[in-house]
């Protein structure tokens, strides 16, 4: 047998989709940014996040990531896409780019992925579902309807976000995320 | 349900599977600390493009395929597992992935089984527990031509086989994109051997509660997704399934004892050449029907698993095994092309005598010859047992 007839492989990379979901992330972050100092139950979700709280979601084995946590005044802060030097209380891994795919092209939802297993979480259980509460709310808030259905276990009712709170959310949340 | 006095249960597989399960695969890889397989697998399988959706699975990942070889023939030779081992070690490899049934798994394993111990003689493991101790990460990756034994704890080469809890694939990866059968021939003859493991494991008489577990849902899958498997091999919902099944049933035939039919249709298999495989889905009615005459039914409740609780309700309890192999006769009928006794694929009549008299002699004393005989003639010509 001439092993030379079978080569090594050095698998590639998929470009778009890694651009696809770093932009996703990178929105993200400047959306819990945003909503943290906007909204009110975003608010009290990061009030009972510990002071060192930084969370980095990430897809394995090598990024993109987006790194979100408390500053010097408690205040929530998107600190970007480079984990390097910080000090990390909650990872949240995605186990590969095709399950990031599938969760930011919301064909699953954050929840159906965490059953599904496609998602590795390092730190703190509790911080960790107060972030998935986060995920949802955001989507609620960023994205239509008839996609956020698809990407949150239950759309929240009028009595659990009220139109206005909603609206006035939204818009507070997209300016800030653009400004 | 039946409670037993004792019980043992072992199989150290993951099972991942779904939509883009083999894109986990590098996070498995990463969990073994390997970073490096070697990939075994059939021409078959790169033809009809699973090794490029293979390597497409693996994009953005750390993971260095050593090399792919894809020249695995329908079976496993010493030689070509000697030519896999110096492939291994020359390339710096760290672990396997078989990707597709039959041979690719045995080859892969045999290699594993080599490197790990670091010899290169394979024979000296043939037989039950002869390998001392584990062995290196191992991924199958499942395909729609399962010939059954690929999930399971052994591992067959040039018709001996090796049986260790060892063997087991440390990763069973069932990917939606791998599973589309090219005919409905093959979707039958993987799902009946799957079948057949399942029958005879939950058929065995030490009550296993966990052997049965597997078992019924094995069959409950075949039973919903055959039917629908044969008619669009290329259905991804019953091609899941069946591949499901395949493994469940290969797992829970490694914690049994081996049955009446797969002794005789490994013997039979040595002496005409015919698969394995083929022979467990001609013989596996007739072993039942035996059963039957000789007034030791085989359980009822293979009934609820094949049919549902209605059926199992309505019916009988003593006419639950007839009712069960009435159906497994009527899941055979579906696939129009394939054999249907030994006389269809030409073995010769007095070829039998040999078949039954090497499995009666590897049964050691489980199964009689006179038994063994009565299945093959009745298999040959395919007239019923029953009276």
């Amino acid at each position: 047998m001439n092993i030379n007839n079978y080569p090594e492989i050095r698998p590639k990379s998929k470009v778009i989709k890694k651009i696809y979901v770093w932009v996703m992330l990178f929105v993200f972050g400047r959306a819990f940014q945003a909503a943290s100092r906007v909204d009110p139950a975003a608010k009290k979700e990061f009030a009972a996040m510990p002071a060192d709280f930084c969370f980095d979601m990430c897809v394995l084995p090598n990024g993109p990531h987006m790194i979100i946590g408390k500053d010097g005044k408690g205040r929530i802060k998107y600190m970007g896409w480079n984990p390097m030097g910080k000090k990390i209380t909650l990872w949240m891994k995605i186990k590969n780019l095709d399950a990031a795919i599938l969760m930011f092209t919301f064909q699953e939802s954050s929840c159906v992925a965490t059953a599904r297993d496609r998602l590795i979480v390092d730190g703190d259980i509790p911080a960790a579902c107060g972030i998935l509460r986060l995920m949802n709310l955001l989507e609620t808030l960023l994205l239509p309807k008839l996609v956020t259905k698809l990407g949150v276990k239950r759309y929240p009712r009028w009595s659990q976000l009220p139109p206005a709170r909603k609206w006035a959310s939204r818009i507070l949340t997209y300016i800030r995320i653009v400004a | 349900m039946r409670s037993s006095d004792y019980f043992e249960f072992f199989s150290q597989a993951k099972i991942m599977s779904g939509n883009r399960a083999m894109s986990n695969i590098p996070v498995e890889l990463d969990g073994f600390d390997a970073r490096k397989p070697l990939v075994v697998t059939s021409k078959e399988v790169t033809k009809a493009g699973l090794g490029k959706k293979f390597i497409r699975a693996l994009y953005d990942s750390n993971v260095v395929i050593g090399a792919i070889f894809d020249e695995v023939p329908h079976y496993a030779g010493i030689s070509q597992v000697r030519d896999l081992v110096r492939l291994f070690r020359d390339r710096g490899c760290d672990s396997l992935i078989a990707i597709g049934g039959g041979a690719a798994a045995d080859v892969a394993k045999c290699v594993n089984v080599m490197v790990s111990a670091d010899t290169d003689d394979i024979l000296q493991f043939v037989g039950d527990n002869m390998i001392a101790g584990h062995l290196k990460p191992f991924i199958y990756v499942a395909t729609s031509g399962s010939a059954g034994y690929e999930a399971s704890n052994r591992a067959t080469i040039e018709g001996r086989v090796i049986r260790s809890d060892f063997l087991f694939p440390d990763v069973i990866c069932i990917d939606r994109s791998m599973v589309p059968a090219k005919n409905g021939d093959a979707v039958l003859e993987g799902a009946m051997v799957a079948f057949a493991q399942a029958v005879e494991a939950a058929d065995m008489p030490n009550d296993n509660p966990v052997v049965d577990a597997y078992a019924h849902a094995a069959i409950q899958f075949i039973c919903e997704n055959l039917r629908k498997g044969i008619r669009s091999p290329g259905n991804k919902v019953s091609g899941m399934a069946l591949a499901n099944a395949a493994a469940m049933g290969a797992i829970a035939f490694s914690n049994s004892p081996e049955g009446t039919v797969h002794l005789i249709s490994r013997s039979l298999a040595r002496v005409t050449g015919l698969s394995e495989s083929l022979c467990m889905v001609v013989l596996l009615p007739y072993s039942l029907e035996l059963k039957l005459s000789k007034k030791e039914p085989f359980r009822g409740d293979l009934l609820l698993a094949m049919a549902g609780i209605e059926a199992f309700a309505t019916t009988p309890e003593k006419e639950r095994p007839r009712a069960a192999l009435a159906l497994i006769r009527q899941l055979l009928a579906e696939g129009k092309h394939y054999p249907r006794t030994l006389k269809d694929v030409r073995v010769a009549k007095y070829r039998l005598d040999e078949a039954a008299k090497a499995a009666a002699e590897e049964g050691d004393g489980r199964v009689d010859l006179k038994d063994c005989m009565n299945i093959l003639e009745h298999a040959w010509e395919g007239t019923s047992i029953l009276k």
